[in-house]
């Protein structure tokens, strides 16, 4: 898997337009070229609309988003739906599948690609294993606490073979011990890109280049 | 909808009526079997043509009023196309009335058009047409067995409804081909019917097409029970009825003709 | 919790009296069951005629609930729809409408002369009324709605999050359907399965209006029962307490594995 993702130089994102919400209009005019960009910016100036945008999560009202030169979505009859862009995301909140187990979990995106379930579950341990989280594998999401339940998301988010790697406040829930670790799996990723939304001056250290928001806002 | 109603209305009728009829403003009510619906209208044309004071009617399926009977109901007269079932209020202070003696009969109607065109009820042995008939457990089924069973006809149903009115509301709606339904009902409903000779006897009480209404009424004696106190009746009225039945059920009118029902001998 | 000697009497009055009124009728049935003939009433040729008649109607219609009820519970929860409130009332109806109406309207819709059922039959030669299928359609008819409302209300309860997870771990609309919406609501959809197929099974009026009443094709329990008032209103009574004890039962399990969740 991992040979396949990395591919050469970081992959082009730009998004150049507006979202409207029942009570709110974000203009946004962004363009991410470095492998590791960090996105700061106080709360409510579209952050997490920013990475939803990108994954496919929320349509462009007007305006446009390129994805490694292809329009993705042109807030009209354009829109590449999310499964389709090898775009993965590790949510502010875990989104763990209750109904499965941690293994099953994590091991869920490769079963997307295609892996037959025991070479999945294969990588997944792995995968587990690199949060620390093997003692639960078997364990289903209601049995966790809730850091544990981040870093299992964190997993799923790796385990997923993309393009780009989307971290919305990943480690906001994570105990201070588990950080410093996370982090540098975070960064240290197959990943081409890594876009992370980030509260905190040392996730952003890390970055290449660090992009604040608003950029244009209305 | 409309036999819902139909339904309800005995019922709203009696919470009114069963208080009212058990004080004092001579006003007679009669429990009649649904199957008199279509006559009930005329039947009171033909009382105050002649000065007379229509009775209350209250119609519902006989096993009801029955059953509303055994619950404390006391209706002047009862009406019941189920002449065992009626036999079983005679302890509650009823006594049985033999005259007149009013006939309804089972007759062949068909959907709008005759679409299976039936002839006769041979017919309704065929296995094409769609057939109703009311079930065994019912009088108008009971009817139907009886024809079924004296002519030799080995009956084939779609469906066997425990009521006419909604066996007689599917031939006039056209879901079923031809069915078996008491003369009255297919009046009403304006249904057409095929006539049969076998079965057009309606003043012939042993034709097997005819059901007997059987006649109840409260007895003379025991309208101490519910009258006031100053309402003394002696114990020779014991055994008779405290209304005159026949005055409700005029004969002359009947036998002239016009009403689907008959009377027999 | 609070015990129930410091629950405020002008609640707890009212409330008794409530509970008085569901459970009176249902004493007053018991107490006159014929409880030392019920087995024998209960193994009468017509009554396990018209017991495999319900079993078939009833699971088919729960079938149909689940084939056709979870992906309408999924567009209402998920999808714009204009007139989104007509659309839920129309889904709604069959709960509030008198069950005779329902049969009235679908005779008037499906049956030989119907809107629909005229082309049915002059097409396919295929008539609904009078058949097992007519029976099946019938029940379906009231019990879709409480199969729809109940995973409905779960769809709306979990939100999108997950379908949002699944759909950025390269799930398709279907995949995450079949492998995350379907097994994270798995309770809701057992729930409404066995609250429609519970409805099904007392199914009458729809029924007898749109399927009539025939032993072995479309005369269920409750069409039996009606029919035994006739006659035989003990075994009337012994299929009522059969029904109430198999409604009850359902009722029971539900409560215990699924509504409490």
């Amino acid at each position: 898997m991992s040979a396949e993702v990395r591919s050469p130089g970081p992959v082009q994102i730009e998004v150049h337009g507006v979202v409207r919400r029942e009570d709110f209009t974000l203009s946004l005019d962004v363009a991410l070229d470095q492998e590791r960009t960090a996105v700061i910016g106080p709360n409510g100036v579209g952050k997490t609309t920013l990475l939803r945008l990108i994954a496919g999560l929320e349509r462009l009202k007007t305006g446009e988003l390129k994805i490694d030169g292809q329009v993705v979505d042109d807030g009209s009859s354009t829109f590449i739906a999310a499964h389709q862009r090898s775009v993965a995301v590790a949510f502010q909140d875990h989104r763990l599948f209750g109904h499965l187990r941690i293994i099953d979990n994590v091991a869920y995106p490769l079963r997307r690609a295609g892996l037959k379930r025991a070479a999945a579950r294969g990588l997944a341990a792995d995968h587990l294993a690199s949060v620390g989280l093997s003692e639960v594998a078997i364990s289903r999401p209601a049995q966790l606490s809730g850091g544990q339940r981040q870093r299992a998301s964190i997993a799923r988010a790796l385990a997923t073979p993309a393009r780009v790697l989307l971290l919305d406040e990943p480690l906001a829930s994570v105990d201070d011990q588990s950080r410093t670790a996370l982090r540098d799996l975070l960064i240290n990723t197959d990943h081409r890109t890594v876009v992370w939304v980030t509260h905190d001056p040392d996730d952003a250290k890390f970055a290449d280049t660090t992009v604040t928001l608003p950029s244009n806002n209305i | 909808m409309a036999w819902t109603l139909k339904k309800m209305m005995p019922v709203i009728a009696l919470v009114w009526l069963v208080p009212a009829c058990s004080s004092d403003n001579g006003e007679t009510v009669i429990f009649a079997a649904s199957s008199l619906a279509a006559v009930t209208d005329d039947i009171d044309t033909a009382l105050e043509a002649d000065g007379d004071d229509p009775p209350e009617w209250v119609l519902a399926a006989s096993s009801r009023l029955i059953a509303q009977v055994r619950d404390g109901a006391r209706p002047d007269v009862i009406i019941s196309a189920d002449n065992t079932q009626l036999r079983g209020i005679l302890d509650l202070g009823y006594v049985v009335v033999n005259e007149p003696r009013i006939t309804n009969r089972l007759v062949l109607a068909v959907a709008d058009g005759n679409p299976a065109q039936m002839t006769s009820i041979d017919d309704l042995s065929l296995d094409g047409p769609l057939i109703g008939l009311c079930a065994p457990e019912v009088p108008c089924g009971a009817a139907a067995l009886r024809i079924a069973t004296e002519f030799g006809i080995t009956m084939r149903p779609d469906t066997a409804e425990p009521n006419v009115r909604a066996l007689a509301q599917k031939l006039a709606n056209g879901e079923l081909d031809a069915g078996l339904v008491y003369a009255t009902d297919a009046r009403s409903l304006g249904l057409h019917t095929i006539a049969d000779a076998r079965i057009a006897h309606s003043n012939d009480c042993s034709n097997p097409a005819v059901t007997k209404y059987g006649i109840a009424a409260l007895a003379a004696s025991s309208a101490g029970d519910t009258s006031s106190a100053g309402d003394t009746s002696s114990a020779g009225d014991e055994g008779r009825p405290k209304v005159h039945v026949e005055q409700y059920l005029p004969t002359e009118a009947l036998q002239r003709g016009g009403f689907e029902l008959g009377l027999c001998r | 919790m609070i015990g129930f000697r410091r629950a405020p009497a002008t609640l707890l009055v009212p409330a008794t009296l409530a509970v008085a009124l569901l459970v009176v009728p249902l004493v007053g049935l018991l107490q006159r069951a014929p409880w030392s003939s019920l087995g024998s009433r209960l193994v009468d040729d017509a009554v396990l005629e018209a017991v495999r008649v319900s079993l078939i109607v009833s699971f088919s219609a729960a079938g149909l609930c689940l084939a056709l009820g979870l992906p309408l519970a999924w567009v209402l929860a998920r999808v714009d729809l204009p007139f989104p409130r007509l659309v839920r009332a129309v889904v709604l109806l069959p709960m509030v409408l008198p069950p005779v109406v329902a049969g009235t309207a679908l005779l008037f819709a499906l049956g030989r002369r119907g809107l629909v059922g005229q082309w049915l039959d002059n097409w396919f030669g295929v008539t609904l009324p009078f058949t097992t299928a007519g029976t099946v359609l019938a029940a379906t008819f009231v019990a879709l709605p409480f199969f729809v409302t109940t995973v409905e209300s779960a769809l709306v309860a979990q939100g999108r999050d997950l379908e949002e997870a699944a759909a950025v771990n390269a799930a398709g609309p279907m995949t995450a359907f079949a492998t995350v919406t379907v097994p994270s609501i798995r309770g809701a959809i057992g729930a409404g399965l066995a609250l429609g197929w519970a409805r099904a099974l007392g199914e009458f009026g729809a029924t007898i209006t749109f399927a009539g009443s025939l032993g072995g094709r479309t005369r269920t329990l409750p069409l039996q029962t009606f029919l035994a008032l006739e006659s035989d209103p003990e075994s009337a009574v012994a299929i009522s307490v059969l029904l109430l004890a198999v409604s009850l039962g359902v009722l029971i399990a539900l409560r215990g594995r699924w509504l409490t969740r």
